[in-house]
């Protein structure tokens, strides 16, 4: 067995580590409330106990102590030694935050900073005194009863302070109940497994370990799972590919089918006439029944027997041709099943990146308390929606944003009881936070029943740190929406919970991270709310697929209001002289911009026409619109994230690669209108692509045609090929070239004929032609050239000479 | 390419996977360079500074490819059939174009090379790291 690698443990250990604390944080805090204490107890001890182990064996000795100590208080709890007293509760906060703060740090690629586990030493030594004491047991008088028990005998209300319980009492008033525990109990499904009530009786080994072993559950790296998308994604591009050929492939039976019908109507026809039709020139008579006449003994001549083989063989080309099709319906058939098998894998793969969002929200249980607590207000704080499943990548990503607002609620929206008292609302303040699944997507909704959000205030607030000016008119709406500006802060100074000026900002830039968008309502007195609408998944998306000079973007669905003609709006320059851009938005004008206003493209050409169209979206409550050549599609597509390499490219969020292959970038709308761009002394790609160019080649030879066609396309040249020109003619109808390579001789038209006629055309009159042919005279050469061909070579041509040809008429660079 | 001799002593050896671009030529430590691939087509980037050529997809992933020749002052290469070294890097993957198949050497691993890119240094240096992007 290989030797481990220190940093792939310390993975593992990290996202264990996140699961204990998350119990912890969650479970202690409840300690003095819970009803069920023992069972809470229990869960807490084994918590800190396997959270101990863990951080033992990546030689963390830190967090390893602190937890070793955790677990001594949790033990003296459980064994009734101990009260349940404050300041117990918050020495093993305390250690919870330090053991918090370390894993945090290696995240983060720190080491453990030593000695942090001596601040506590004092403590702890003092608490399990406390608990050695014998007064200690009377005075609970719970040694002799079981873990429910002393649940029930011990009354919270005496234990804690009613100040202290308004967090978790307010929870439980709630109609949705206190979260569940974050590991779930895994009862074993399958008869072989072993039971879980017996691992208490495996030596050495948790119950949790047992549940891992003989339970249906593994952990898996997320990065397995992206990998696992990835080759997803690649099957489909390959799928597409065959499905594309499959297509190919119909057509060219439907035309052998077609072509074989009229072979066999054709042989038909002559084998009725032929037959059984004696000629007068039978050559040869067969004795044995010379005595019948014609009309007695059918006679073959060779004719006849010529047509008879020639029906025989259409009937087997007849029978072929039903199997093939028969074959190809089949293997169509087949195609249908793996895209819809590849789809099902995907959804499931999608699912399995799945979590319930409550054990996000029960993050949140604890700060709030504690903040309420330090800006010395009551708050209820409500959940609802906790077992709606969200990809967690979203999850990870919305804590942030989430804290940061829930932090508002506490510091700026709520007011003090005394104050609510005097507006007529309860003393204490609601918080809710609520989650659920719309479609796709995933509602998120904080709520406060505080002091709303005084628009005059932010008005003045804006004015005061030079964000606009003070005869600024402005909407409600857009006033409101100043908040969302960078630096923007109505807290008059700086502590721990605001007024860093990193803001709402910093929130929807977040949130638009993740595809989603942000939308505030308030209401002065009343309270304030904010809606989150994120993808459910960040890996399978709904997106519009447009275009714009030529390249293919995407954008999420649940970004998009609606996607409308281009209508400008007449607008006067302003007073600097500058004029907005402003487009038709269901009679209202909006502000819109265009990619090429952004970066270094250009549309079609055909900019600023009618049938361009503008994609709306909602930024923080105001409408804007993206001008784009032409809105293609929708249609579901795997999101990846930026390579890191482009990461800087913040105005991608995403990138997809469609069926056929091609690279898609998906475009952030916030960053398109709200961001400062700035500049790359960038260039334009002088050639986007290595391919385009076109060549028809036009022989009459298939060895010719191929391999001409070979040495044309490793060099990135596209080939179009004809047998002769009048096939090439056909070819031209529809397709563009830029440069035609002939033969002379040729069944039907030969190249004569055909320079003759392209040189007449008016569309073809320029284009460069090379004559390529075994005729190697003067005459045959100068006939060519009079006729408008630019180059002659002969067979076997050197190649050197080709390539010359070739970047002359600039199909390759000089 | 130019090599030095550098110390004495138990030789080992060091393979370079060789590539080049107009007129230079470039060397990564072979153990750096995961496959080469012919490129059929690359997808432009709109907001990339001008070394980043473009991206392609392999096997699920977005590799870009960065064109040297905006980094090195050498002559405007053809790039008429491309290759593109896929680098394992910072657990990402980026590509470096070449004009030519690249080919292995091996060195006694004393000698210093010219022209080497440290792959690490590259990646932190020409990372994107910029909000910013786009035009004025």
């Amino acid at each position: 067995m290989g030797k481990t690698d220190r940093s792939e443990l310390l993975e593992y250990f990290l996202a264990e580590a996140e699961d204990y604390l998350n119990i912890l944080s969650r479970g202690i805090p409840e300690l003095s409330t819970a009803s069920d204490r023992g069972a809470l107890l229990e869960e807490l001890f084994r918590a800190a106990h396997t959270l101990k182990g863990a951080a033992a064996i990546v030689k963390l000795t830190v967090t390893s102590q602190l937890a070793h100590s955790m677990e001594d208080i949790l033990e003296t709890f459980k064994n009734s030694q101990l009260k349940v007293e404050r300041d117990v509760i918050d020495l093993l906060i305390s250690m919870l935050d330090a053991i918090a703060a370390i894993v945090r740090d290696i995240s983060a690629g720190k080491r453990e900073t030593e000695g942090v586990e001596k601040k506590f030493t004092q403590q702890v030594a003092e608490v399990l005194a406390r608990a050695a004491g014998p007064e200690t047991v009377d005075e609970f008088e719970l040694a002799e009863a079981e873990p429910a028990e002393k649940a029930l005998l011990a009354s919270p209300e005496s234990a804690v302070p009613v100040e202290e319980t308004a967090v978790q009492a307010a929870a439980a008033e709630q109609p949705v109940s206190v979260p569940a525990p974050s590991i779930p109990e895994i009862v074993p499904e399958r008869k072989e497994a072993r039971p879980v009530e017996k691992a208490e009786e495996l030596p050495g080994r948790r119950k949790d370990d047992v549940e891992y072993f003989f339970g249906n559950f593994v952990r898996i790296d997320l990065r397995k799972i992206e990998d696992m998308f990835n080759l997803i994604s690649e099957v489909t591009i390959m799928k597409n590919a065959m499905m594309k050929k499959t297509k190919g492939a119909g057509e060219i039976s439907e035309a052998v089918l077609f072509a074989g019908k009229k072979l066999l109507e054709e042989v038909n026809t002559f084998s009725e006439r032929h037959a059984y039709t004696i000629t007068e020139n039978v050559k040869y008579v067969d004795p044995l029944f010379s005595e019948f006449g014609d009309l007695e003994f059918d006679r073959y001549d060779e004719q006849n027997l010529f047509s008879r083989k020639l029906q025989e063989m259409t009937e087997d080309i007849t029978e072929a041709l039903k199997e093939l099709m028969q074959f190809y319906g089949d293997f169509q058939e087949d195609i249908k099943s793996l895209d819809k098998t590849v789809r099902f894998l995907r959804s499931d793969l999608s699912e399995s990146r799945m979590i319930d969002i409550g054990r996000l929200f029960q993050r949140f249980v604890r700060p709030i308390k504690d903040l309420a607590r330090e800006h010395d207000k009551r708050i209820d704080f409500q959940i609802a929606g906790q077992s709606t499943k969200i990809d967690r990548v979203i999850f990870e990503n919305l804590f942030d944003p989430l804290m940061h607002m829930i932090r508002n609620c506490v510091s700026h929206g709520i007011e003090r009881g005394d104050e609510r008292i005097k507006s007529g609302k309860r003393k204490d303040g609601l918080i809710s936070l609520s989650a659920r699944r719309e479609g796709i997507n995933i509602i998120i909704e904080i709520k406060d029943d505080g002091a709303g959000i005084d628009p005059n205030r932010v008005f003045e607030a804006a004015v005061k740190q030079g964000l606009i000016n003070s005869d600024s008119k402005l909407s409600r709406e857009e006033i409101l929406a100043l908040i969302f500006l960078p630096g923007f802060s109505t807290a008059g100074g700086t502590d721990m919970t605001s007024g860093r000026g990193v803001g709402m900002n910093a929130v929807r830039r977040q949130i638009s991270n993740i595809n989603g968008t942000l939308e505030m309502s308030t209401d002065v007195g009343k309270g304030t709310a904010f809606r989150i609408k994120v993808p459910s998944s960040l890996a399978v998306n709904n997106v519009i697929v447009f275009i714009y000079g030529e390249i293919e973007f995407v954008m999420p669905t649940s970004l998009i209001e609606e996607v409308v003609q281009y209508e400008p709006v007449e607008t006067q320059p302003d007073d600097s002289g500058r004029t907005a851009f402003l487009v038709n938005y269901r009679g209202t004008p909006i502000q819109a911009k265009r990619l090429s206003d952004i970066f270094y493209i250009s549309g079609n050409g055909q900019a600023d026409k009618r049938d361009n169209f503008v994609i709306v979206c909602s930024i923080s409550n105001r409408k804007v619109g993206l001008v784009v050549d032409n809105v293609l599609f929708q249609e579901e597509a795997i999101i990846k994230p930026v390579n890191k390499f482009l990461e800087g490219l913040t105005i991608y969020s995403g990138v997809t690669i469609s069926g056929e292959g091609k690279v898609r970038l998906v475009l952030n709308p916030l960053k398109v209108f709200e961001e400062e761009t700035r500049a790359f002394m960038i260039t334009p790609p002088e050639v986007d692509n290595f391919e385009g160019r076109r060549v028809l080649v036009v022989d009459d030879s298939l060895s010719v045609r191929k391999y001409l066609s070979s040495f044309l396309t490793v060099r990135n040249l596209k080939v179009l090929a004809a047998a002769n020109g009048g096939e090439a003619l056909k070819v031209l109808e529809e397709n563009e070239v830029d440069l035609i390579i002939t033969d002379l001789e040729m069944p039907i038209m030969h190249g004569y004929e055909l320079v003759s006629r392209l040189r007449a055309s008016r569309r073809w009159n320029s284009v460069p032609i090379i004559v390529l042919t075994s005729r190697s005279t003067e005459k045959h050469k100068e006939k060519a050239l009079e006729l408008g061909a630019d180059e002659y070579l002969v067979k076997p041509f050197d190649e050197n000479n080709l390539m010359n040809c070739l970047r002359k008429f600039s199909l390759l660079p000089a | 390419m130019k090599k030095e001799d550098m110390h004495d002593g138990v030789k080992g050896e060091k393979t370079y996977c060789v590539f080049g671009v107009g007129e230079r030529e470039f060397l990564l430590l072979a153990e750096d360079v995961r496959e080469v691939v012919d490129i059929a087509r690359i997808f432009p980037i709109p907001g990339a500074p001008d070394y980043v050529y473009g991206a392609l997809p392999l096997r699920g992933k977005i590799i870009p490819a960065v064109d040297l020749s905006k980094i090195y002052p050498i002559e405007k290469p053809s790039y008429a059939a491309p290759k593109l070294l896929i680098i394992d890097v910072e657990n990402e993957n980026i590509g470096f174009l070449s004009e030519t198949a690249p080919f292995f050497v091996t060195f006694d691993d004393d000698i210093v090379v010219d022209d080497l890119i440290d792959i690490k240094n590259f990646f932190e240096t020409y990372r994107i790291k910029t909000m910013g992007y786009g035009k004025n």
